[in-house]
C-alpha cells in the first residue's frame, strides 16, 4: 500500500482520499478511526467544559441517571446517555461491558477471571471495571475471537 | 435466546454436580445401586435450580459486599428448594440429618458449578488477553 502526502493549495481544505479495489473491514476500521479522531465529546467538571477525544476516555459509567467519562486522571460528566455513546461510536474501540459501563478496549491492560462467570478488566491507569458475563460474547466478537 | 443459553449452561453443570454428589453419597453409604427414578428426578432438580439461579445469581453488582450478600441469599434459596425437592423425591427425610444432608449436598454442587464457571472465565480471559496483545501490536 502506498501512502502519499501532498500539500493542498491555500484555498482548499485538508482531505483524505482512499483509493481501494475493495473496502474491507481493516479499511473501514481505519476510516472510522480517522473520523472518530475529529468527534469529540463535551465533558463537564467543576463548572468547566472540556472537549474529550474518545481515544483518551478509559470508560464511561452510568450512575444515578448520570453518565461519567473516566480519563486517565480526571472524571467528567457527559450529557450523552450510554446507549447514545454506544450507537454513535459503534465502530470504535468503545464497547459495552455491562448495563452501566462502556469501556475503551484499546486502554485495557489485562483481563482477569472472577467468580460468578464475570471478568475484571484492569485499565492502563490501574483502574478496574467488571465485565458482565452477558457481554463477554460481544466483547470477544469485537476482538475477532471465534466462538467455541 | 441468551437467557435460554444461560439456563442450558447452568442446567448442564448443575446436573453434573448433582450426579457427582449422589455418587459420593452412594459410595459413603456403601449402596451400589443407582435407582432409575434418579434419571428423571435429577434433571428436574437441575432445571428448578437453574431457573432459580437465573433469577437470583449476582452478576451486575461490582461491589464485594452486595455481591456476597446475593451469593448468600442465592445459596439459602437453593438449600430450601433442594430440601423441598429432596423430601418430595424421597431422597431424604424431613429431619435434622436429612436437612443437613441437603445443605451439604447443595454446598457441594454450588462449589462445583462455581469452579466450572471460574475455569471457563479463565479460558475467556486468556483468549481476550491474547486478542488484546495482537491488537496492541498492530
Amino acid at each position: 500500500m502506498r501512502i502519499i502526502i501532498e500539500n493542498p493549495s491555500d484555498d482548499s481544505e485538508d482531505e483524505i482520499i482512499i483509493r481501494c479495489r475493495e473496502l474491507d473491514d481493516e479499511l473501514l476500521a481505519l476510516i472510522y478511526k480517522l473520523k472518530q479522531g475529529r468527534n469529540h465529546i463535551t465533558g463537564y467538571s467543576n463548572k468547566t467544559m472540556k472537549q474529550l477525544s474518545p481515544r483518551d476516555i478509559y470508560y464511561f459509567e452510568s450512575v444515578d441517571n448520570k453518565v461519567f467519562a473516566y480519563c486517565e486522571n480526571e472524571v467528567f460528566e457527559v450529557r450523552e446517555k450510554l446507549y447514545e455513546i454506544e450507537n454513535n461510536y459503534s465502530g470504535s474501540d468503545l464497547q459495552r461491558i455491562s448495563k452501566s459501563v462502556i469501556v475503551n478496549i484499546s486502554l485495557i491492560e489485562k483481563i482477569s477471571p472472577m467468580l460468578g462467570s464475570r471478568l475484571e478488566a484492569t485499565m492502563k491507569n490501574g483502574e478496574k471495571v467488571i465485565i458482565s458475563r452477558q457481554y463477554v460474547p460481544e466483547l470477544k466478537k469485537k476482538l475477532g475471537i471465534a466462538e467455541r | 435466546m441468551k437467557k435460554f443459553t444461560e439456563i442450558i449452561k447452568y442446567f448442564t453443570s448443575i446436573t453434573t454436580g448433582i450426579v457427582l454428589v449422589f455418587i459420593v453419597i452412594i459410595l459413603i453409604q456403601g449402596d451400589k445401586s443407582f435407582p432409575t427414578k434418579f434419571l428423571f428426578e435429577i434433571p428436574c432438580a437441575s432445571l428448578a435450580t437453574s431457573l432459580l439461579t437465573i433469577l437470583l445469581a449476582p452478576d451486575e453488582t461490582s461491589q464485594p459486599k452486595p455481591f456476597f450478600l446475593r451469593v448468600t441469599l442465592h445459596y439459602i434459596a437453593l438449600c430450601v428448594l433442594m430440601t423441598v425437592l429432596g423430601v418430595s423425591f424421597g431422597w431424604v427425610k424431613l429431619d435434622a440429618s436429612g436437612i443437613l444432608t441437603m445443605i451439604l449436598s447443595t454446598a457441594g454442587v454450588y462449589v462445583f458449578t462455581y469452579a466450572v464457571s471460574y475455569f471457563s472465565s479463565m479460558r475467556d480471559a486468556e483468549e481476550i488477553n491474547s486478542a488484546l496483545n495482537r491488537k496492541n501490536k498492530k
